[in-house]
């Protein structure tokens, strides 16, 4: 059995269900009661679950991850949402130097069970300051999980497994998805982080990508088809565990290897997965491993530009000919 | 997207193809692996199948025209696209980075397999598969971005039955120059076929490159004719004398590997395998089908391959790898009542049999009485760069040896 929900209805539904389950479970974040969070995922939890457990916050990302951060070392397994991922540059010190480490630093005498759920991504017109795609800057970090779904059905199982995760999860949800309607199996199901899913099957490239991209490179799969071109669409679903297994089944199979990321191609998240391909695999390559990511540039404003300015479809088809040595638009 | 056809490499040492038929028109749709044009090349036809699904937008090369591999042919694409060749002509390519056809504004042809010198570029996977394989690359032109050789390339020469690929030839002298002969009354003049054209080419850089010996050995096949008969009697199909001949030239040459070699540069190449080259004519030429370890078939076995082989030369329908590979080859002019003559060397071997006609002779014994005995001159043509006299005059005593004593072909 399986219903039809949008992405952010099976975020709000895993959360709920954790919610219900786990009384220590609480959300933290500005406008998350009356409003239920500017994309609605939080509709209707105060009433629900009263002011204690969904806890509005003033528009102080730094206060309220830090007071979430010191609520995790005591037991309680918040999930703090920021409205933008891009405002993690005010928090920092509570994620990276403190829930990051602490666990370490106490010689595991704590843990930090605290999910950060952060809207991420560009094509919302929402200029350079709310466009940003940062999972490379968060998988940097040691001690940080990065999870970063596609799906309705993998959004809804991911945030259950990052509510139960003993560590700090950074949970990033991509704006253009949220209203995406797809099936989603019935009831309680779980995906355990790090377990990466080949969304299409293909022997002759596989386009390893997450988020939002994955769509596009299922878009450009198809049209590759057209020419011959069988590709193998891999989404990590998480960054941090990253699912090796999984990338390293593939290559062994298609030898050819394209990345597909949104944000920014200079110290972007592809190009640490191109290097541990071209360290482990390297006799396994056919050819250079070929990356597909944003301009080293601030996203822009105007719509044009800021299309211009993440992998399209054609940029990935044109990115897998290219490594196949095959017909080439030059447009 | 328009994708442009070109002229393939089907044999190492093939620099260019005659559009021989083309089996799809301007307009037709094309289905992946569907044949689209017939090349006439070295000594076969072939058929070139489409890499990509679309419809024939524009037939570049006509039939009849002799294009350079790599050379343009066609352009498949989606119904209505534009295309436009920028002279109309074929034109071969001469340097792959610098192809820039202009097909439409927004295609580029792919970058074309060329060979590249020095350091030899080479994908991390093709080089493994390689060692494994035990495969030589160093003459390999790459298909992949930039000539890259990748693994389809080495798995593809991997098939081709010869593991040693000649120096590739960049512009040899010409075999047949144009002297732009005065014609003379009811002369008529045709162009020359590809295969004549690949004929001339090969005999003469042969020819040219090798120093020969050619020694003749008499044989007597009295009883060879004898056994013949008795073996013949009972049988459907008839055993020839060239049968015999295969078998045993297959089995001195098992013995006589030294004949089996191959010069490469500053290298010998002692090779493995009997592979038996057996020359075919043809109305238009000459083919050379192998026999491919001919030393481990049975007399029979090796008759219906010579059949087979040679039927289906004549009807056109031989595979590139049925006349590749070959390490020694054998020239029959018998049937023609020549009795001895000197074959040219079938590069890479070593050395080349010439069989000829089978004589009558009288002959006298020790006690005076004279008889009449059949007799037949083997002709062996060798490479004095690799092999001596007495080499070559031990294999063929092995050869006469076994003739002389039949029994033993079949033993």
């Amino acid at each position: 059995m399986s219903k039809k929900v949008s992405v952010s209805a099976a975020i709000r539904e895993g959360m709920h269900e954790e919610m219900v389950r786990d009384e220590n479970v609480i959300m933290v974040g500005e406008d998350l009661g009356k409003m239920g969070s500017p994309f609605a995922l939080t509709l209707g939890f105060l009433d629900e679950f009263g002011p204690e457990r969904v806890v509005e916050t003033p528009i102080s990302e730094l206060g309220f991850t830090g007071m979430a951060v010191g609520a995790a070392m005591r037991g309680i397994r918040p999930v703090v949402e920021l409205m933008y991922n891009d405002f993690i540059s005010v928090s920092l010190d509570p994620v990276m130097n403190q829930a990051a480490k602490l666990r370490y630093m106490t010689g595991g005498q704590m843990t930090i069970p605290m999910v950060i759920r952060a809207p991420m991504g560009a094509g919302r017109r929402n200029a350079g300051q709310h466009s940003q795609c940062l999972e490379a800057l968060f998988a940097h970090i040691p001690g940080l999980k990065v999870v970063c779904p596609s799906t309705a059905e993998d959004a809804k199982g991911l945030i259950k497994a990052s509510i139960r995760d003993n560590d700090p999860v950074i949970f990033l949800e991509h704006k253009l998805l949220y209203a995406k309607k797809e099936q989603i199996p019935e009831g309680e199901y779980i995906i355990p982080l790090g377990e990466a899913d080949v969304k299409r099957e293909g022997k002759d490239v596989t386009i390893i990508t997450w988020s939002r991209q994955v769509y596009f490179a299922l878009d450009a799969a198809k049209e590759l088809e057209k020419s011959g071109i069988d590709a193998e669409v891999l989404d990590l679903r998480t960054l941090v565990p990253l699912d090796w297994e999984a990338i390293k089944k593939s290559v062994l199979k298609t030898h050819n290897v394209v990345i597909v990321e949104e944000g920014v191609k200079r110290g972007g998240f592809g190009g640490e997965i191109s290097a541990q391909i071209m360290e482990e695999l390297f006799d396994e390559l056919d050819s250079p491993v070929e990356r597909v990511a944003g301009l080293n540039i601030v996203s822009p404003f105007s719509p044009p530009l800021e299309d211009a300015n993440f992998p399209q479809v054609d940029d990935i088809v044109g990115a897998v000919k290219k490594v196949l040595n095959k017909s080439v638009s030059l447009v | 997207m328009a994708v442009a056809v070109s002229m393939p490499q089907l044999g190492l040492t093939m620099e260019e193809g005659t559009v021989d038929q083309w089996l799809k028109q301007e307009g037709d749709e094309i289905k992946i692996g569907e044949p689209i044009v017939q090349i006439q090349t070295d000594k076969l036809t072939s058929e070139i199948e489409s890499e990509v699904e679309g419809v024939l937008l524009k037939i570049v090369a006509q039939q009849g025209e002799d294009i350079p591999v790599k050379g343009l042919l066609a352009f498949i694409g989606q119904p209505g696209e534009a295309v436009d060749v920028a002279d109309g002509a074929a034109t071969a390519v001469e340097d792959a980075n610098l192809v820039e056809t202009e097909v439409t504004a927004e295609e580029k042809v792919v970058s074309l397999p060329t060979k590249t010198s020095g350091r030899i570029k080479i994908s991390p996977l093709a080089r493994k598969t390689a060692d494994k394989m035990g495969v030589d690359f160093t003459n390999l032109i790459g298909t992949g971005p930039g000539g890259r050789i990748i693994q389809q390339d080495i798995l593809k020469k991997a098939e081709e039955p010869i593991s040693i690929t000649p120096t590739q030839t960049v512009a040899e002298p010409v075999a047949t120059k144009a002297e732009n002969l005065e014609l003379m009354d009811g002369d008529t003049v045709v162009k020359l076929s590809g295969m004549r054209k690949t004929i001339a080419e090969r005999m003469y850089k042969s020819h040219n490159e090798i120093p020969v010996v050619t020694q003749d050995v008499k044989i007597d096949v009295t009883k060879l004719m004898e056994f013949r008969k008795q073996l013949n009697a009972n049988r459907e199909t008839k055993l020839s004398v060239n049968d015999f001949m295969l078998k045993a030239v297959a089995k001195a040459l098992k013995k006589n590997k030294n004949i089996l070699v191959s010069l490469d540069g500053d290298k010998i190449i002692q090779r493995a395998h009997v592979n038996l080259g057996m020359a075919v004519s043809l109305d238009e030429g000459l083919v050379v089908p192998v026999i491919k370890e001919a030393d481990k078939m049975g007399i029979e076995e090796l008759s219906e391959a010579a059949k087979d082989l040679a039927l289906r030369a004549r009807e056109g329908r031989l595979n590139l790898d049925e006349y590749t590979g070959s390490t020694f080859t054998i020239s029959n002019l018998g049937m023609y009542g020549v009795t001895s003559f000197t074959p040219i060397i079938n590069q890479p071997n070593a050395a080349i049999l010439g069989v000829n006609t089978i004589q009558s002779e009288l002959d006298m014994d020790d006690a005076g009485n004279v008889f009449k005995k059949q007799v037949m001159t083997i002709s062996l043509t060798f490479d004095h760069r690799l092999l001596d006299g007495s080499a070559a005059a031990v294999f063929q005593l092995d050869v006469k040896k076994l003739l002389e004593e039949p029994i033993n072909i079949i033993l």
